[in-house]
């Protein structure tokens, strides 16, 4: 009976988006900073962070042509890495990317991105990297952290709820000043 | 009408609103009909809130409670009346969506304040709610490289209210001796 409901909850959900058009991330504002998500780990399709003290923000909308701002990961087996891209905007419309370059860890597809729950990595060494890209992409690391907080995998559904919080700095005059901070994302892949 | 003022340490760039409250209420005289001193229960449907301004935008957090207010009142003289208890709200809805999961639900803080010409059909009141339970619920501030800092317990109720009142029933209630 459960399960009955659980397609019809879906079929309901579909019409939904069907009829109206659209479905979008659930943006929960920060109690201290509306402009920003709250920190969540529901699978909420958000993102936000400060970009030299600008708000930087995402959320997924999904129209029945296609989607906008849907974060991707980009596997690369033969150099045992993945590359993880936020894409949102800043409050003047202008499209910006945060991406995460992670190697070493073995992830060649989604259920390998479990390996990264609870996880804390420090940005802008070998094996991890932090990157802004705004107008030029931006090939330098910033040095700062990236904390994996929750990466749970639905295996009967092949998706992933993938949140946690970052900032990094990066002033080596290879690209403009710029500091990522208090940054957090919630999605499901 | 009151002004309604929120006590904080994390926001920033905040400030008080002018907001609405509609209620009624019932006087007891406890003790007896004869004693001067009297129980008042009040319930009323009220806003409260502030405004902040971030980057160039400008935010209304508003916040709307029923509230049930209990005081022990005391008439001074025959046209003043002082009044002190406590307040209990509850949450019931916020103007940004999905915002009410931030927030704790209820709310008690301490009144005190002044009921003018009581006894007569029309009335008028001043009074201080001082809220004393903390607004935000489990919040964790993220420092710049992505940290959690401490959970908050933040953001209290202070609500300053002026209003006029009607007595609609104008016999005493409550024990005869």
């Amino acid at each position: 009976m459960i399960k009955k409901l659980a397609v019809k909850i879906n079929i309901l959900a579909i019409a939904c988006c069907l009829l109206l058009g659209s479905c979008e991330g659930v943006f929960v504002p920060d109690p201290v900073d509306p402009r920003m998500p709250r920190y969540t780990d529901s699978g909420n399709n958000v993102a936000g962070a400060y970009i030299n003290g600008n708000v930087w923000s995402s959320k997924v909308f999904f129209g029945i042509v296609g989607s906008s701002n849907q974060p991707f990961i980009n596997y690369y087996p033969t150099a045992d890495s993945v590359s993880i891209t936020f894409i949102g905007a800043m409050k003047d419309d202008a499209y910006a990317t945060i991406s995460f370059g992670i190697k070493g860890l073995k992830i060649f597809m989604l259920r390998d991105m479990t390996k990264l729950n609870n996880q804390d990595f420090e940005l802008g060494t070998t094996n991890f990297g932090g990157y802004y890209s705004r107008y030029d992409d931006c090939s330098v690391s910033g040095m700062g952290q990236l904390h994996c907080r929750s990466v749970k995998y639905n295996a009967e559904r092949e998706f992933i709820q993938f949140s946690g919080t970052f900032g990094f700095n990066n002033k080596d005059g290879s690209c403009e000043d710029q500091q990522v901070s208090s940054g957090r994302f919630d999605y499901t892949f | 009408m009151q002004q309604s003022v929120v006590r904080n340490d994390i926001l920033t760039n905040t400030s008080p609103i002018f907001s609405q409250h509609l209620g009624g209420g019932v006087k007891l005289h406890i003790f007896s009909l004869q004693h001067k001193t009297y129980f008042e229960v009040n319930g009323c449907y009220i806003i409260k809130g502030y405004d902040q301004t971030l980057g160039g935008y400008a935010f209304k957090s508003r916040f709307r409670y029923f509230e049930v207010q209990t005081t022990l009142n005391y008439p001074v003289f025959s046209f003043l009346t002082v009044k002190a208890g406590f307040d209990y709200s509850l949450l019931f809805s916020t103007n940004q969506k999905r915002s009410l999961r931030n927030y704790n639900r209820l709310d008690v803080g301490v009144a005190g304040g002044l009921n003018f010409f009581d006894s007569k059909q029309f009335g008028a009141y001043a009074q201080v709610v001082y809220g004393l339970l903390p607004m935000i619920r489990n919040y964790q501030p993220i420092d710049e490289f992505g940290n959690f800092g401490s959970k908050l317990s933040d953001l209290k109720n202070t609500c300053i209210m002026v209003g006029v009142r009607y007595n609609i029933y104008d016999k005493k209630i409550g024990r005869k001796n």
